[in-house]
C-alpha cells in the first residue's frame, strides 16, 4: 500500500479510498536541469499510473514537500545550496515523509557523496547515463512497496 | 527520449553560465581579491551538469571532455589543483571548444572540434604542478553532529575544513520561513550571510512544527566577531550559535570542540524564532573549555534558555503568517521557439485587421443608424477590444525580449582572448546589459558587435609601449553601453585606443579607386570616417589572424541594415572611436508610415525615417546628374519612389514631399505623393516567387482588407547612394539575399 493512502485512511469512506488506490502515483522529480527533468519523466511516462511534480532546487522541492506528500522522490545529487542529501536527510527524519523511496540520481565519480547518500537512505542508486529499463523497473518495484 | 533540442539548448546555457564563472574568477584574479570559491564551484556544477546530459543525449565528445574538465574543476575546488593562469587559459580555451562541438552536433557539416589535444593540454598542465600541501587533513570535524556530517557532501566538508584550518568560526545559523517567502527570505539572507563570511551549507530541518514555514541551519565560516554576525542579522527569525572555537573571538582556546544537538533545543529555539537568540561566544567556549565529551545538550539548551534576547527589530513571529497555499508553480520557465511566437503576432495582426474593419463597419452603420444605442455600445465595445489586441500584441513582444548582457558576455570573452593574442592589455566595461531586445536581434547582431570589438582591438588599442608613450593609462579600455530610447536601442562600442585619420582614409579610399581624387577633395572629416563602411576598403592589408577573416566594415553595416539598424562612427586621432548602432527593439512588429507614390500605396519602417519635409521643386539642384537637395546644407541624394517601380508618374505641382530616410550611414531622400498615416504593422514575408522582387521586403495588411507592400529601404538605399557615390548611372539591379 502506498504512504498516501495511509493518510486519508482515518476518512474511512470506502470511495476515497479506491478512489485514492486508483490515483496515479505522485513522483517529485529533483533536478535542477531541465533537459534531465524531461528525460526522466519521458523514461517514466511510457510506464503509466504516474503524475510527476518537479522541483528545479533543493528549496524548490522544500516548498512542495511541505504540501504534497510524494508516492516517490527522485533526486540529483549535485545541487547548489540544499544539496540531494540534504533533502535525503530532510525526508528521511520527517514524520511525514520518512518511508517515501528516495532513487538518487548521481554522475559518475564523487564516490564519497554516493556512499554517503546511501547511509542517509537512499533506496536506490543511479548513475547518469543509466539504462531507461533499469530506472523504469526500480521506479516500479518502489512503488509497488514490500509486500503487506 | 528527451529531445535532443531541449538538451543542447540547455547545454549552450551550460556553457555560457561556466563561461560567466570563469570570467568572474578572471576580473576577481586581475582585482587581487582572494578568488570567491562559490564561482569556482559555479563552473564545477555547469560542467557537471552539462555531463550529465550531454551523457543522456550521447554527445560522446562533449561527455569524454567534460568528463576530464569536470575531474580539472573538481581537483581546483577540494584543493588538489592551483587554479593558475595556464589552467584559467584552458578553461576559457574549453568554452571555444564546447561552442564548436555543440556547432558540430547542431550541424555535421560543422568541423570537428580537436577535443583530444585539448585533453592532452589539460593532463599535461596539471601534472606539471607541484601537488598543493593540503594541511586540511589535519583538522578534525569529530565536535560535528555526525547526523549533520554524514550528509556534508566532499565538496562542503572541505569547504568546511578550509574554513576551519583558515581560522574562521563556524556558526550555525537556524533560520525559519514561511513558505510563501522563502525565495525572497534567503535571498536576502544570502546578500547579508555573503558579507559575513561563506555559506558552507543549508540543512533543512524536518522538525519544524509548522507545515506553512521551511526551517533551516545554515552552516557559515566567518572571521568575524559573533556581535558583527548578531548585529547584521538583527531582524531575520534567526538564532546563531557558535559550533568550534578558533577564528577571533576565542582564537586562544584553540582545540576547544563544540557539540551540536538540534533535537532536543527543539522547544526553546521554536520560541527564540522571533528574535536572535544570543550565545556570547567566550562564555559558552570557556564553560566548554577542555570538556569536550561532556558537551551536552543539556548544557547547550540552558544556555540558549537564558540568552534569549528578543529584537525589537524581529521578524514576525510565525504565528502571524498568512494562511498556506498552493505553491505548485514557484519557478516555471518554458522555452518556445520564435517561429512559434511568430504565429502568434501573425494572428494578433489578423485580428487587429479584422477589428479595424469592423470598426469601419460599425461606424458606417453610426451614419444611417445613428438612433439605435446598440450601434453606439458596438462602437465603445470594438474600442475595447482594440486595446486588449494592442495589449495581447505588447504582450507577446515582450515574450521575444531578452536582455543583451548574455551577448555581452561572449564578448568579454573576444575580448578576453584577443587581447591575449595581440599582447595587449584590455580591459572591457559594459552597462546597461539589462537593456532588452528581440531575441532574433540578438542574435543577428553578435557577429557585427564581435567585428568592432576585435578592429578596435586590432587597430584602434595601442600597444603597451605606445600608450605609455602616448601618456595614456596602460590598459586599454573598450566600452559597451546599451540603452533603450523609446522605440529603438541604442548600442555603443567605444574604445580609448588611437582613433583614426580621416585624412588617411580619404588617401587610401583614393589609392584603392573608391573614390576619385576630386571627390576625395571635397570629402568632409564625417563623409570620410563612412568610407569604412564601403565595400573593399577594410579587408585588404588587414594582415592580422583576428580581422582577416574576410569579414569588413561593409558586411557589418549590410547586417546592420538587414535589421533596419543604423550605424554611425565617430573619432578622434589619439583620442579613439565610437560606433553608434540605433536598432529597432524588434522587427516582429514594426511602426510603419503608410505612403503613396505612384497612386499606389506603401509603407516604410517609421524607424528609418528621420525626418519629413515639404520641398519646391526648384530647390533641386543636380551634380553630375544626380538630384539632389540641400538640407542643412549637406548634399541629400533623391530617389522618386514613382521612377523605382517604373509606376505613372503622379502630376504635381512644384511641392514635393521628401522623407529623410537613413540606415546603416547613409541619408537619402525618397520623393513621394503623400504621407497618409502611422501604424502599427505585421510585416508578412512575400513567399516564394515574390521574394526577390527588387525594392520590397514584405507585405502587411492595413485594414480594410488593403495589402500594403513594406519598402525595401535597405536596397533602395544603397543602390541609390552606390550610384551617387560611384558617378555611375546604373538602373537599379538590386538581388535581395
Amino acid at each position: 500500500m502506498r504512504s498516501s493512502v495511509r493518510g486519508v485512511i482515518g476518512v474511512c469512506v470506502l470511495d476515497q479510498i479506491l478512489y485514492t488506490l486508483h490515483m496515479p502515483a505522485k513522483v517529485l522529480v529533483v533536478e535542477d536541469s531541465r533537459a534531465m527533468r524531461e528525460y526522466v519523466t519521458s523514461v517514466l511516462e511510457g510506464t503509466g499510473g504516474m503524475d510527476f511534480d518537479y522541483a528545479e532546487s533543493g528549496f524548490h522541492a522544500l516548498q512542495l514537500l511541505s504540501h504534497v506528500s510524494p508516492d516517490l522522490i527522485i533526486t540529483d545529487i549535485n545541487m547548489p545550496e540544499v544539496s540531494g542529501l540534504e533533502l535525503l536527510r530532510y525526508v528521511r527524519k520527517s514524520e511525514r515523509l520518512k518511508d517515501v523511496p528516495v532513487v538518487v540520481i548521481s554522475t559518475d565519480g564523487h564516490p564519497v557523496d554516493r556512499e554517503r547518500a546511501k547511509a542517509a537512505g537512499a533506496s536506490i542508486m543511479l548513475e547518469k547515463p543509466f539504462d531507461p529499463e533499469v530506472l523504469k523497473r526500480a521506479v516500479s518495484g518502489l512503488l509497488e512497496g514490500p509486500p503487506g | 527520449m528527451t529531445s535532443q533540442l531541449t538538451a543542447i539548448s540547455e547545454i549552450q546555457d551550460l556553457v555560457e553560465a561556466f563561461s560567466r564563472s570563469l570570467l568572474q574568477i578572471e576580473s576577481e584574479r586581475s582585482e587581487g581579491g582572494e578568488s570567491d570559491p562559490d564561482l569556482v564551484n559555479a563552473a564545477f556544477r555547469a560542467v557537471h551538469t552539462l555531463k550529465g546530459i550531454a551523457s543522456m543525449v550521447e554527445v560522446d565528445e562533449l561527455v569524454v571532455m567534460s568528463h576530464e574538465l569536470e575531474n580539472c574543476l573538481d581537483d581546483i575546488r577540494l584543493g588538489k589543483r592551483l587554479l593558475d593562469t595556464a589552467s584559467l587559459d584552458l578553461l576559457f580555451a574549453a568554452v571555444e571548444l564546447y561552442t564548436a562541438s555543440l556547432a558540430h552536433a547542431v550541424d555535421p557539416s560543422r568541423p570537428v572540434p580537436d577535443v583530444s589535444s585539448f585533453l592532452s593540454r589539460l593532463k599535461e598542465t596539471g601534472a606539471a604542478q607541484a601537488a598543493p600541501t593540503s594541511t586540511e587533513e589535519e583538522v578534525s570535524l569529530d565536535w560535528l553532529h555526525e547526523d549533520v556530517r554524514s550528509v556534508l557532501t566532499e565538496y562542503e566538508e572541505f569547504r568546511l575544513r578550509e574554513n576551519i584550518g583558515n581560522g574562521k568560526g563556524i556558526y550555525s545559523i537556524h533560520v525559519s520561513f514561511d513558505l510563501l517567502d522563502v525565495d525572497g527570505g534567503i535571498e536576502r539572507l544570502k546578500t547579508k550571510l555573503k558579507t559575513l563570511g561563506e555559506v558552507l551549507t543549508y540543512l533543512p530541518s524536518a522538525d519544524a512544527s509548522r507545515d506553512d514555514r521551511i526551517d533551516l541551519d545554515i552552516l557559515v565560516g566567518s572571521a568575524n566577531e559573533f556581535d558583527l554576525l548578531r548585529e547584521t542579522l538583527k531582524g531575520e527569525a534567526a538564532s546563531i550559535e557558535r559550533l568550534n572555537t578558533g577564528g577571533p573571538s576565542v582564537a586562544h582556546e584553540a582545540a576547544v570542540p563544540a557539540a551540536r544537538a538540534r533535537e532536543s533545543t527543539r522547544p526553546e529555539r521554536a520560541s527564540a524564532a522571533g528574535g536572535v537568540s544570543h550565545q556570547s561566544a567566550p562564555t559558552a567556549a570557556s564553560a566548554r573549555a577542555g570538556d569536550a565529551s561532556e558537551m551536552t545538550a543539556v548544557s547547550l539548551e540552558s544556555e540558549q534558555q537564558s540568552k534569549v534576547a528578543p529584537s525589537p527589530a524581529a521578524a514576525p513571529a510565525p504565528g502571524a503568517a498568512p494562511p498556506p497555499q498552493s505553491i505548485r508553480s514557484v519557478v516555471q520557465t518554458v522555452r518556445v521557439e520564435l517561429s512559434r511566437l511568430d504565429a502568434l503576432m501573425n494572428l494578433v495582426g489578423e485580428l487587429r485587421v479584422i477589428q479595424g474593419d469592423f470598426a469601419r463597419t460599425i461606424s458606417r452603420a453610426e451614419d444611417t443608424l445613428r438612433t439605435v444605442p446598440e450601434v453606439k455600445m458596438l462602437h465603445h465595445q470594438t474600442r475595447q477590444m482594440a486595446r486588449r489586441i494592442d495589449e495581447l500584441r505588447d504582450r507577446i513582444l515582450d515574450v521575444r525580449m531578452v536582455p543583451v548582457g548574455q551577448m555581452f558576455d561572449t564578448l568579454a570573452r573576444v575580448v578576453r582572448k584577443l587581447s591575449r593574442e595581440h599582447g595587449k592589455d584590455v580591459r572591457l566595461v559594459v552597462s546597461g546589459e539589462q537593456t532588452e531586445l528581440d531575441k532574433l536581434i540578438v542574435e543577428e547582431l553578435s557577429d557585427p558587435l564581435m567585428h568592432m570589438i576585435r578592429n578596435a582591438i586590432d587597430h584602434g588599442i595601442e600597444s603597451v609601449d605606445r600608450r605609455s608613450a602616448a601618456g595614456k593609462s596602460l590598459t586599454g579600455k573598450i566600452t559597451l553601453t546599451a540603452r533603450q530610447r523609446g522605440n529603438s536601442v541604442e548600442i555603443r562600442v567605444e574604445d580609448d585606443g588611437a582613433g583614426m585619420d580621416w585624412l588617411a582614409l580619404r588617401e587610401r579610399a583614393v589609392l584603392k579607386d573608391l573614390v576619385s581624387q576630386e571627390e576625395a577633395e571635397v570629402m568632409t572629416a564625417s563623409e570620410a570616417l563612412r568610407l569604412i563602411f564601403a565595400p573593399g576598403f577594410s579587408t585588404l592589408d588587414d594582415l592580422s589572424q583576428s580581422s582577416g577573416r574576410g569579414v569588413g566594415m561593409d558586411v557589418v553595416k549590410t547586417n546592420i541594415m538587414r535589421l533596419s539598424g543604423q550605424i554611425d562612427v565617430e573619432s578622434e586621432v589619439g583620442r579613439g572611436t565610437t560606433f553608434r548602432l540605433t536598432l529597432p527593439v524588434t522587427l516582429a512588429i514594426i511602426q510603419a508610415l503608410v505612403i503613396k507614390g505612384g497612386d499606389q500605396m506603401f509603407c516604410v519602417p517609421l524607424g528609418s525615417v528621420l525626418e519629413s519635409l515639404m520641398f519646391d521643386r526648384s530647390e533641386i539642384e543636380t551634380i553630375e546628374g544626380f538630384e539632389v537637395i540641400s538640407l542643412r546644407s549637406e548634399a541629400l541624394p533623391i530617389v522618386y519612389l514613382d521612377r523605382i517601380f517604373g509606376l505613372p508618374p503622379v502630376s504635381k505641382d512644384g511641392q514635393l514631399y521628401v522623407i529623410v530616410v537613413g540606415l546603416a550611414e547613409h541619408r537619402v531622400g525618397l520623393v513621394v505623393d503623400d504621407l497618409l498615416e502611422q501604424k502599427d504593422v505585421v510585416i508578412k514575408p512575400l513567399g516564394p516567387g515574390l521574394d526577390m522582387v527588387p525594392g520590397v521586403a514584405g507585405a502587411t495588411e492595413i485594414g480594410a482588407g488593403k495589402t500594403v507592400l513594406l519598402l525595401d529601404l535597405a536596397a533602395i538605399v544603397s543602390d541609390a547612394v552606390r550610384d551617387f557615390g560611384a558617378g555611375d548611372r546604373r538602373r537599379m539591379e538590386v538581388v535581395r539575399t
